[in-house]
């Protein structure tokens, strides 16, 4: 039985089109037979056809009903119905293109944003077993600024805390630094890493080709070797398999390549070069030089917390053991997933929740839609189902017309999301993906976006079908067609929908107004210096070439900065070891002239000049000077918080302090102003400026003030530099603007996020209360007509039909405005940076919404006003 | 025009048509013109309910629509009693006996 109807269903389907002709036919024809009977007995033609016809009924439903007796399958129905559906959005563009957008909008945000979750968050790290991973930090107890307990680690307590605990299975320790990969005319600065020969292992990376590093050769005599990264690889060396074997040189030095790593499964992630990290006899039992980095793998069962527990104690241990290196040092264990998307994680589920406010908005103002459509198409329902259109049928229609509605919005969604996707991994202020680039919009993410628009067809269609229940249309009816006036609970629900609308809009404003003023705020903070015109680059020379202790270095330094002068359009120029905003930092322990106790500050190296060059204030003594010599007085300049830490109430200048385990005094002959180093908000900190003559260094970044756009100087500074060594390449060229404006990147990434997503809600929120209003014009456009037709000014129409609204508004203004302060002490607590919303944001943001709100609600308010009102009584 | 005859009962409409199929192959018209004229102008076959109920014995599988042409050049389908539709005729007439009978017994009492 069942095969039968299935065959009889297919050969219905395959021959509808000759059945519905023959059943036209087949209805002509009874129709002219009946009508000739009626003829036979006197009637003339034309009452003979009528009368026919009147006896045979109404044909389209009789069609319908053969139709329904099957044969006309669901796909039939469903084709009919798209048809129809097609037609009727044409027939009304706006309703349709509103919702499309709308929905698109909605599911391209969340789409994207779950893309971007799900690559940072729910994508596991490219290594064996990654959650028994973790980093192992230095805690410096004594220090309030941020990353204290992030501080790189002196060997003798990373050996020592290896030794003793039992709480893992293995540790590896690494370095970064920044190197010279030479090769005749096209030197490029690198990010290496030394690292113990244990790391790879360790991660459970395996080679792509070649081999990693083993334990002999991370001896201080052995061969120098060399493993680099597949992306390095590629790009350089043309991905040749006989890498292996060659020679590259590094910083003037030879290595032998040995191995390549996979592309995004290097460790540290920002390398592209791995040598042998090796430590010196001596150097493994300092405990007061903190440059190592360390990874540990966790025993298997073993966790997080316990691991923390064990190794505090034995650090505690170490504190009491050497107290001089060691007081207040503390030991920190974060997961390595933790470490690599946890400052992105926070701001992405910020993101997510505005997204999905914004998804919110856009449901409310799709349902509000289609309440509105419902009512508004109630006289065609009750038309259709009283020329004999069956309930069942009716419901089809709607469900397919969401459905067809819903659809669209996914696949626009869908573009929308993968358009997004591609500038938020762009502008994103942090690398969201280890392999940047790939960042596709994947199949869940797809589906995601699929069933966003089902559940939104089957709710709305509902919505909608629920309006051509017998009840509703009998009444209406009933009525004449008139609009329907006593549907109280569909319109309380329309304005619930607006009012919830206006409140998630106030968060959103309120949150971006919050991140506006942060930033303003901040652009207004003093530096300590002035960064406009300021061209900075970072001059590595190779150790080899210039040794420590030659004087070539700072010849070489000298020179140039003499040089750089000589450039048209240069005012100035000097050179640092450790540039604000360069997001290094070196902490270097000295002690009074008097005093054996170790105190801590930051530790800069600079050339003379540098002050005047980066427009800071020298507020007593001097500069460090050109006659400040190697063989000279050692000197130093503090910067104003140290000298107000140290020596309060007295004269800095002419003291003397030791820095390190140097026995040598050194004299502070200047006090400068504080220069923020880590941010516009951050305090300031101590921090000391040795002559560059007296403590070479090899890596100073040059920064050079000039007359216009500093960037304009970058090709001739590069020539200047090549002039001197041809073999040199510059590193992080870049204008103090642009690392000031990098370091607001977060904010301004939340900024813009924030500021797009409230427009939208700010957008989406306008079109639902003038739909509100304008529905509710309609609706009581007789009442308004008998109104005006007594007297009514058209202020008192404004009034009547812009008040319930307006009052709506406010609530939801309030309530928003109420949220958005709850909101934001609650995301205070967890999110660094993030304030609470104050009045003025909340007042502005307030004022915003009630005034796109009245002006989206006074558009239908005064068309309606001022409407003729007898036109008005005759419509009806 | 004043129509006195008797509409069908529920039901008894695909009866007829399977009856009537049994004499002769037939088309809707004609179909509704023999039920008609077979009672004698008694019965009135509404017209609206004709063609949908010849749909549900055609998916039934109790008659086949062959397409045929009839006057003016109006393509028409030529009903036909298939063995399934036979069988059901049979059914449907012991049904309707079983049925007017009980109801006879119960109108003759008293």
């Amino acid at each position: 039985m069942r095969l039968r109807r299935l065959i009889y269903d297919l050969r219905m389907l395959v021959t509808r089109r000759r059945r519905d002709a023959i059943l036209d036919d087949e209805i002509a024809f009874h129709i002219e037979q009946q009508a000739a009977q009626y003829e036979r007995l006197g009637m003339t033609p034309a009452e003979s056809l009528r009368l026919a016809r009147a006896r045979f009924g109404a044909i389209p439903a009789t069609k319908e009903d053969v139709r329904d007796v099957g044969g006309f399958s669901f796909i039939d129905g469903f084709v009919q119905d798209a048809r129809f559906a097609v037609r009727r959005l044409l027939a009304r563009p706006v309703f349709g293109v509103t919702v499309v957008a709308t929905l698109a909008l909605g599911i391209g945000a969340s789409t994207t944003v779950f893309t971007v979750l799900n690559a940072v968050l729910l994508r596991p790290l490219p290594y064996d077993r990654p959650e028994q991973l973790v980093t192992v930090w230095e805690h410096s107890r004594r220090s309030a600024q941020p990353g204290a307990d992030h501080e790189d680690i002196a060997p003798a307590n990373l050996f020592d805390w290896q030794s003793e605990s039992r709480s893992f299975a293995g540790f590896a320790w690494y370095n970064r630094s920044v190197a010279t990969l030479g090769g005749g005319n096209d030197p490029e600065q690198v990010v290496t890493s030394g690292i113990s020969p244990s790391l790879f292992p360790l991660l459970g990376v395996r080679p792509l080709i070649g081999r990693f590093i083993r334990a002999d050769e991370a001896t201080p005599d052995a061969e120098r070797v060399v493993v680099i990264g597949e992306s390095l690889w590629r790009r350089r060396f043309g991905a040749d398999a006989k890498i292996i074997d060659r020679t590259v040189t590094l910083d003037a030095v030879s290595y032998r390549v040995i191995g390549v790593v996979p592309r995004g499964e290097g460790f540290p992630r920002e390398a592209a070069l791995w040598t042998p990290l090796t430590l010196s006899p001596s150097s493994i039992t300092t405990r007061n030089a903190h440059y190592l980095l360390a990874v540990a793998r966790l025993r298997p069962g073993v966790s997080l917390s316990a691991a923390r527990t064990e190794m505090s104690a034995i650090a505690a241990r170490l504190e009491r053991q050497y107290p001089a290196t060691n007081a207040d040092l503390g030991v920190n264990l974060i997961s390595l997933t933790e470490e690599l998307v946890g400052n992105v994680r926070s701001t992405l589920w910020l993101v997510f929740g505005a997204v999905a406010f914004v998804l919110i908005i856009a449901c409310s103002n799709v349902g509000g839609l289609f309440l509105a459509r419902a009512a508004a198409g109630e006289g065609e329902m009750a038309l259709r189902r009283a020329l004999g259109a069956s309930r069942l049928r009716l419901v089809q229609q709607v469900l397919t017309e969401s459905f067809l509605l819903s659809s669209a919005a996914a696949v626009l969604g869908t573009l929308i999301a993968v358009w997004s996707t591609q500038s938020l991994v762009r502008f994103s202020p942090v690398p969201i993906v280890p392999s940047a680039g790939s960042l596709g919009v994947d199949v869940r993410v797809a589906a995601f976006a699929v069933g966003l628009a089902l559940i939104t067809t089957v709710v709305f269609g509902l919505l909608q079908a629920t309006r051509c229940g017998e009840g509703v249309l009998q009444s209406h009816l009933r009525r004449g067609g008139q609009q329907a006036s006593s549907d109280s609970g569909q319109r309380r629900t329309r304005r619930l929908l607006v009012a919830a609308e206006m409140a998630f809009t106030m968060v959103l404003l309120a949150g971006a107004g919050l991140m506006v003023r942060e930033l303003a705020a901040l652009a207004s903070v003093d530096l300590g210096f002035t960064p406009t015109r300021l061209f900075t680059a970072e001059i590595r020379l190779p150790g080899a070439r210039y040794p420590a202790g030659s004087g070539s270095s700072d010849r070489f330094y000298a020179q140039l900065i003499a040089n750089a002068k000589q450039i048209p359009g240069v005012d100035a120029a000097s050179a640092v070891f450790m540039l604000p905003f360069g997001l290094d930092n070196r902490v270097y322990s000295f002690r009074l002239s008097n005093q054996s106790e170790p105190q801590r500050a930051n530790f800069r190296v600079s050339a003379p000049g540098y002050f005047s060059t980066m427009g800071s204030r020298v507020l007593s003594g001097r500069d460090i000077s050109w006659s400040d010599s190697a063989e000279g007085r050692r000197v130093v300049v503090i910067n104003r918080t140290m000298a107000e830490r140290f020596w309060a109430g007295r004269n800095a200048v002419g003291q003397t302090i030791r820095i390190r385990g140097d026995t040598t005094p050194v004299e502070i002959v200047g006090v400068v102003a504080d220069m923020k180093y880590f941010g516009h908000d951050a305090r300031p900190e101590p921090e000391m400026y040795v002559a560059h003559a007296q403590v070479p260094v090899n890596a100073m970044t040059v920064v050079v003030r000039t007359r216009d756009d500093p960037s304009r100087i970058a090709t001739k500074f590069a020539a200047t530099v090549r002039a001197l060594d041809r073999e040199i390449a510059l590193g992080r060229v870049s204008t103090m603007n642009d690392l000031i404006d990098a370091s607001l990147g977060a904010r301004r990434f939340m900024r813009g996020t924030l500021g797009g997503f409230a427009a939208v809600g700010l957008l989406l929120s306008c079109i639902g209360i003038y739909g509100l209003v304008a529905y509710s014009v309609t609706q009581r456009r007789r009442e308004i007509a008998i109104r005006v037709a007594v007297g009514a000014t058209p202020h008192d129409v404004l009034g009547l039909v812009t008040g319930d609204e307006l009052r709506l508004a406010t609530l939801g203004i309030v309530a928003g405005a109420g949220a958005a302060v709850l909101l934001g002490r609650a995301l205070a607590a967890s999110v660094s940076g993030l304030g609470t919303p104050d009045p003025v944001v909340l007042v502005v943001a307030a004022a915003t919404l009630a005034g796109a709100a009245l002006l989206a609600s006074a558009i239908p308010a005064i068309r309606a006003a001022r409407g003729d009102p007898v036109a008005a009584l005759r419509t009806n | 025009m004043a129509d006195d005859r008797t509409d069908l009962l529920q039901g008894t409409l695909e009866l007829l048509i399977l009856k009537t199929l049994a004499l002769a192959p037939e088309h809707g018209w004609g179909i509704a013109q023999r039920i008609q004229q077979n009672s004698r102008e008694a019965l009135s076959v509404n017209q609206g309910s004709l063609y949908p109920a010849l749909q549900r014995l055609e998916r039934d599988g109790a008659i086949v629509g062959k397409p045929g042409l009839a006057a003016n050049n109006r393509r028409v389908n030529v009903y036909h009693l298939t063995p399934t539709g036979r069988r059901l005729l049979a059914r449907q007439v012991e049904n309707w006996n079983r049925f007017t009978g009980a109801v006879g017994l119960i109108l003759s009492m008293g």
